[in-house]
């Protein structure tokens, strides 16, 4: 067991900055998605949205409109939010106004 | 911080996607995070199937909105234990961290877990670091197709049970299981079935470390946390340095030597490819393979075991750790107080819940024979999971004649009963305004829930109209 060659090092992978901005992106999005579905849906029961889609006819509501379907697409809707309020963070960061050339 | 120069962030995609091939170690702390990993993924594939008098002992049953828990059973009424339970774990986990550390990372956290189980899963298929090293330089050969199909099979494979496992926790299992077999899956379990699955692919088999280095913010809140006298996984450059080869047999000392022998083996096992020896890092999820792995040299030369090892900041400078600061004692009392509450309230809690609203027609009504009514409509909830009979009846007693009917409320039922309370002309006099409301499960005394609301009569509707627009 001597010393190693260089190449046989393990390669320490680095992401380029645009994919580490992605990544931070998705994943807070994605926390803050989980932490609002759950206070959302604790306080309101999705069935009064099927009720008043079904109007009275229970059955009529499309298949994917559950209780679950509407947590999933809840979720996914909070997620979206989140990614484009960050999304915007870091264009409003990275592209400051430039002073004086304006148009 | 090894945060990269502004040069380091310059690379190409092509070099990202060169892969840390972690050599695999072996010691004690090896042999912990294996035990760890197996509890954990036992619990995670186990529970599920798991029975409770009758019932899945855990399920986070959204569809009917209701969370069993063992002998619990939690609706959405209960969120604050849900809350409360949120806010415990987060200060276990502040306390943790600066007691020890990102033990958390190395033992527990299901990124580091499933990591775990998809390299042992490739070391099975494609062997060890050399193996998988040779292996990788001549790509397309028939044995390269072959293991690495068969390693996609296993990854797809665990990456799917992963998937089943984690939606059994939110429907049935059993059922759940029965839909999958006879191919009649909901169309939202497929959907979550497939969306966790893939995730769980793409975080074990594809990101791995790169979540803990870039998308987790534990990893960088962490260091908040940490002080002087945080155990973290450390080199002790006082040893080692200065470090380098050596023949075998020859006194360091007279070589001018440490106790490093600069084999770099604690770089090749690390997961996410640091060098432990350049100091505390963020990317170090204290994993302590490489502690295994360099002790294991220095047996192997002659040493003393310990030169990278679990210790503080203040014990490497040569000084006494102090275990009882104040930032462990505050984490530490807060987890106490808190902790004890939430299991007294946890066992005073009774799984009944009652509303009380007035009729808002009429205050009061005078009967025939001159006592006089008031109408009330009670909305009681069956937290239990049994359905009881439940008496209702007016305190303080003996003044007020309660004219409702026991009702029977299923378990999880919400029932809406009206109630009528009469005060005879007799007792009018002593009849107080303030009242509570009771309901009592007949079956079980112990079990009840009470509520104050108001009676009103002739005598005594002073303020009856400013209630009359509320
Ligand atoms: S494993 Fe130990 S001896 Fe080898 S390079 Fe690392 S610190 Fe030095
Ligand atoms: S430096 Fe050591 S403890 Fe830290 S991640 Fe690497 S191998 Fe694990």
């Amino acid at each position: 067991m001597g010393p190693q060659a260089e190449d046989d090092l393990p390669v320490v992978r680095r992401w380029p900055p645009r994919m580490r901005v992605a990544a931070a992106i998705g994943w807070s999005s994605f926390l803050a998605a989980c932490l609002g579905t759950l206070l959302t849906f604790a306080a309101l029961d999705p069935q009064v949205i099927i009720d008043g889609v079904e109007g009275g006819e229970p059955g009529a509501a499309p298949w994917w409109l559950t209780r679950t379907g509407i947590y999933s697409i809840g979720f996914f809707l909070f997620w979206a939010i989140g990614a484009v309020a960050g999304m915007l963070t870091d264009y409003l960061h990275e592209a400051p106004p430039s002073e004086g050339h304006g148009p | 911080m090894n945060d990269g120069t502004a040069g380091a962030e310059v690379v190409s995609l092509y070099e990202t996607h060169r892969k840390v091939y972690p050599r695999e170690v072996t010691g004690r702390f090896a042999r912990l995070r294996t035990l760890a990993a197996f509890a954990l993924l036992g619990i995670f594939y186990g529970l599920p199937w798991v029975q409770w008098s009758g019932r899945q002992a855990v399920l986070f049953d959204l569809p009917a909105r209701k969370f069993h828990l063992f002998g619990l059973t939690l609706w959405p009424q209960d969120f604050l234990y849900l809350s409360w339970l949120l806010i415990l774990a987060a200060l276990t986990l502040f306390f943790v961290t600066a007691v020890a550390g990102r033990v958390w990372c190395g033992y527990a956290c299901p990124q580091t877990v499933w990591t775990e189980a998809f390299l042992a899963l490739e070391r099975f298929v494609e062997g060890d670091r050399p193996q998988r090293l040779k292996l990788d330089r001549k790509p397309w050969t028939t044995e390269w197709v072959l293991r690495k199909s068969a390693k996609q099979f296993l990854w797809i494979g665990f990456a799917a049970l992963t998937g089943f496992s984690f939606v059994a926790f939110f429907t049935p299992a059993r059922e759940l299981a029965g839909s999958v077999l006879s191919l009649q899956l909901g169309g939202w379990e497929t959907f979550w079935i497939l969306f966790y699955g893939f995730a769980t692919y793409g975080n074990a088999g594809f990101l791995r470390e790169q979540v803990c280095k870039y998308m987790c913010p534990y990893a960088r809140f962490q260091s908040a946390m940490f002080d002087h006298d945080t155990l973290t996984v450390s080199y002790d450059p006082g040893r080692g340095e200065p470090r380098g080869a050596r023949k075998r047999g020859i006194d360091p000392k007279a070589a001018g030597l440490g106790d490093c022998v600069d084999c770099t083996i604690c770089v090749q096992v690390c997961p996410t490819g640091i060098d432990i020896r350049k100091g505390l890092q963020y990317e170090c999820i204290d994993c302590a393979a490489c502690v295994d792995a360099c002790d294991d040299v220095m047996a192997r030369v002659g040493y003393r075991p310990g030169l990278i090892r679990y210790a503080t900041e203040r014990e490497l400078a040569g000084q006494k750790t102090r275990y009882f600061r104040p930032r462990v004692l505050v984490y530490g009392g807060l987890l106490l107080v808190l902790g004890i509450g939430f299991v007294i309230s946890l066992t005073l809690r009774q799984p009944i819940g009652l509303d009380i609203i007035r009729d808002r027609n009429a205050l009061y009504r005078v009967l025939p024979d001159g006592s006089v009514e008031n109408v009330y409509s009670l909305r009681i909830l069956n937290k239990d999971d049994q359905a009881h009979r439940y008496v209702i009846e007016a305190q303080p007693a003996g003044v007020f004649q309660v004219d409702a009917e026991p009702v029977e409320v299923s378990a999880g039922e919400v029932r809406a009963v009206p109630a009528r309370l009469r005060v005879a002309p007799g007792d009018l006099a002593r009849a107080p305004r303030d009242l509570v409301i009771a309901v009592r499960a007949a079956d079980d005394p112990g079990l009840a829930a009470g509520h104050g609301t108001r009676f009103f009569a002739p005598e005594l509707d002073d303020d009856a109209h400013e209630d009359e627009h509320d």
